[in-house]
């Protein structure tokens, strides 16, 4: 009984040694963290929550005004503005129209080229990665002369070659703006997307080739059964940087080309958001409208997250 | 494991609270409500004083305009160099890109003087971006001696309920541009320009049968044509809103007369459907024939044209059949926001004296083009008088001064999607087939809608 006594007093000991170990706080990667919790805090939550405030009052950010509690009002004015459904009709226009050029056209160039000369290769991607560095207000001058009506190169070479009777007007007319809207965004970001698969591909472990070399597959049956499957991580984020970001991308060329015409057709939510911000000088409609879209984004997000669970594969 | 992220998560939500503290609120120390406006209507002293100088913003569009900027940035050197230097004035000149420059910097609280203002959004521009009456910081007696000069119907523009908020600066009324060279080529003698807008037309269909050039340019819906929208309407009896500005007028059968006029340089293809400074290039490039614009784009044609070896005239726009055309006003004002002090209003009177004053009318109509508003300069051999009577087309721009009516005066109410509306249905009907009548009816309700019940003005 004394030895069984004398064993737990032991042990109570040794866990009251452990308690103290336990009690003993570590400081540092809280201090070390910090930093970056004031960044975040600064630059993301609190504007963020700034804004959904926002969403339920009318101020036009003047210094010299207070904001005025409106209650859902905000929000009725967005739904009904004329604007709105179109805008709405928009945004997933360019995000699926957009997706051929960052995912498919990407895939095929870069699967295509993989196997070129290290030295070639390093050419072409330094050329594929230039329209994503030229800034956009850049593009939208060198397209906007590239595309001029009369004086543009476009019109000039159709209508020499008598494939049109009259030049066609890119931005004012409404059967062309949105599409021309939308392939002046996939130039820019075709050579992002390419470059992230040929990393991508660059990463495959080469022995699954060589085996189903062996025993012979096709290139075309290696693609789909081999390459595909590898890169599916990358597909998927490009995928989800496409739905999410891009209607984003195509901002810069909607101000500076179209200011969301002819009549409407070309603008979509971002561009909705600085309008009711910066010309209506309504920050409870633009946040209002950013709210709705980050509830439409982040359900999307959560889809997309769904879909990345059960389709991506990883080689390990 | 949990206790660390509740540590973590305590440890955000601290820093999130002093992030959240650290920003002040509005109504406090930074706000300018807190301080009553400014009584300066008179001074009692000279308060600027070379050994502390004050700084005065000033925001510009026209600054940012290609062929003007040279002249705005030479206005603001001559100041500096002189009242400037003697006063002790430090004369600072913005691009207001967009017309958004000033707003946005305004809510970022940054200093804003003196604005160019347009007169199509005043009536919004003045709570976004807290414009005050002119009389309100200036002395009266003192405009009214500097503005004698000034045509009574210009300085009437900037007025809304008896309070001046823009001082009439920079001005110009539709001129129809015309490649005299392209004109002959199809057989016209431009001489004397058409004389109503159904010989316009006939020219510019002969251009266009003739020639590889389109006949006629005039965007079709750009906000920026709105100035010159209203004196078509205007000349063809319609117009956009009421007088009272609480409804909308442009489906009367007038109106659709016009539109439907219109509708004919598109629908036969006579005219380009395209944006403004689209069609402003393809005049420059010589493949437009005339095209409508301001005086303020006279500095670039002219040389465009001459450095391509081609003539170039224009006339004021015409009417229809023997009707005088009614011109309206393209161009800004001055207007001012609170100076904090009468040191500070003093200042921006100075300001506004020079950029108002003989000098700087003669830089602005020799430089860039605009209409010199102290009409008497015109005639004086040490200011305009040479220069008028070797550019002919801005002299005949002059003495279009005394006929100019207001463009629309869009009510806070409801702007900007009301002038968007308008727009909209401008592109609408001369870009697609739609029934300009239909449309016309539509955009109407749909603007009615918007416009306030009781006249704001």
């Amino acid at each position: 009984m004394d030895d069984r006594i004398e064993v737990e007093n032991t042990i109570n000991l040794d866990d009251s040694v452990k308690n103290k170990k336990k009690r003993k706080f570590n400081w540092q990667p809280y201090v070390f963290s910090l930093p970056t919790l004031i960044i975040l805090a600064t630059w993301f939550f609190f504007p963020l929550f700034k804004n959904l405030g926002y969403a339920f009052f009318d101020w036009n950010l003047l210094p010299t005004t207070e904001p005025e509690f409106v209650g859902l009002e905000n929000f009725s004015n967005l739904f009904n503005h004329p604007d709105f459904w179109v805008a709405a009709k928009n945004t997933v226009f360019y995000t699926v129209a957009l997706l051929p050029f960052t995912i498919v056209l990407p895939l095929f160039i870069s699967s295509t080229t993989q196997n070129m000369n290290p030295k070639i290769r390093y050419v072409y991607r330094a050329i594929l990665i230039l329209p994503l560095i030229i800034p956009p207000v850049v593009v939208s001058t060198v397209f906007s002369w590239l595309l001029n009506p009369t004086n543009g190169i476009v019109n000039n070479v159709l209508m020499n070659f008598n494939l049109l009777e009259s030049p066609i007007t890119f931005f004012t007319d409404a059967n062309f703006s949105r599409w021309t809207i939308l392939l002046i965004t996939a130039w820019k970001m075709l050579g992002f997307s390419t470059l992230t698969f040929s990393t991508a591909l660059s990463s495959v472990n080469q022995d699954y080739y060589e085996a189903a070399s062996l025993d012979g597959a096709s290139k075309t049956k290696q693609f789909f059964d081999i390459t595909l499957p590898l890169i599916s991580p990358t597909v998927l984020f490009m995928i989800m940087m496409t739905i999410l970001f891009g209607g984003q991308w195509t901002f810069a060329f909607i101000d500076t080309l179209t200011q969301g015409g002819p009549y409407g057709t070309t603008t979509n939510f971002y561009y909705l958001m600085y309008e009711f911000a910066f010309n209506y000088s309504n920050v409870g409609l633009s946040a209002a409208t950013s709210l709705v879209f980050m509830a439409f984004v982040g359900g999307l997000a959560v889809v997309l997250q769904f879909v990345r669970q059960k389709l991506v594969f990883y080689d390990n | 494991m949990k206790k660390n992220i509740k540590i973590l998560f305590s440890m955000f939500i601290a820093v999130f609270l002093l992030v959240g503290c650290g920003e002040n609120a509005e109504g406090t120390e930074n706000d300018e409500s807190n301080n009553e406006p400014t009584e300066v209507a008179s001074w009692n002293e000279n308060l600027l004083d070379p050994n502390d100088p004050e700084t005065i913003r000033f925001y510009s569009y026209t600054l940012g305009v290609a062929g003007a900027t040279e002249g705005i940035e030479n206005l603001v050197q001559a100041f500096n160099d002189t009242v400037g230097s003697e006063q002790g004035i430090i004369l600072e000149a913005i691009h207001d890109a967009d017309y958004q420059k000033s707003v946005s910097d305004i809510q970022a609280g940054l200093q804003v003087d003196i604005i160019q203002q347009t007169f199509r959004g005043m009536a919004s521009d003045i709570e976004s971006k807290a414009l005050v009456p002119l009389e309100s910081a200036i002395p009266q007696e003192l405009m009214d001696e500097h503005f004698t000069p000034f045509p009574e119907n210009a300085m009437e523009l900037g007025v809304l309920n008896d309070d001046t908020y823009a001082i009439a600066w920079t001005f110009s009324t539709p001129i129809l541009f015309m490649n005299v060279d392209l004109l002959e080529e199809a057989g016209i003698d431009a001489e004397g320009g058409p004389e109503n807008w159904e010989e316009l037309y006939d020219w510019a269909k002969q251009v266009r049968e003739n020639t590889d050039a389109y006949g006629f340019g005039y965007s079709p819906g750009t906000e920026s044509t709105q100035w010159s929208m209203d004196s078509l309407l205007y000349s063809g009896n319609a117009s956009v809103l009421n007088e009272e500005s609480t409804e909308a007028t442009f489906n009367t059968p007038e109106a659709i007369e016009v539109f439907e006029f219109m509708d004919k340089f598109y629908e036969e293809d006579i005219s380009l459907t395209a944006t403004d400074s689209e069609i402003g290039e393809s005049f420059r490039a010589g493949n437009t024939a005339m095209y409508i614009q301001s005086t303020a784009a006279y500095n670039s044609i002219s040389s465009a044209f001459e450095e391509n070896g081609w003539t170039f005239d224009g006339y004021p726009i015409p009417g229809f059949g023997d009707q005088a055309s009614v011109p309206t006003n393209s161009g800004s004002g001055l207007s001012i926001r609170q100076p904090e002090d009468e040191k500070k209003a003093q200042a921006m009177w100075e300001v506004i004296k020079f950029l108002t004053g003989e000098e700087a009318y003669t830089t602005i109509t020799s430089e860039i083009g605009y209409l010199p508003l102290r009409t008497d300069i015109a005639e004086d051999p040490e200011y305009l008088q040479g220069f008028l009577e070797e550019n002919p087309i801005i002299q005949r721009n002059i003495e279009r001064l005394p006929d100019i009516q207001s463009q629309t005066q869009w009510p806070a109410t409801g702007y900007p999607t009301t002038i968007e509306t308008f727009t909209d249905f401008r592109q609408r009907i001369f870009t697609t087939d739609a029934d300009i009548q239909e449309e016309a009816d539509k955009a109407v309700e749909q603007m009615n809608k918007m416009l306030p019940d009781e006249p704001e003005f």
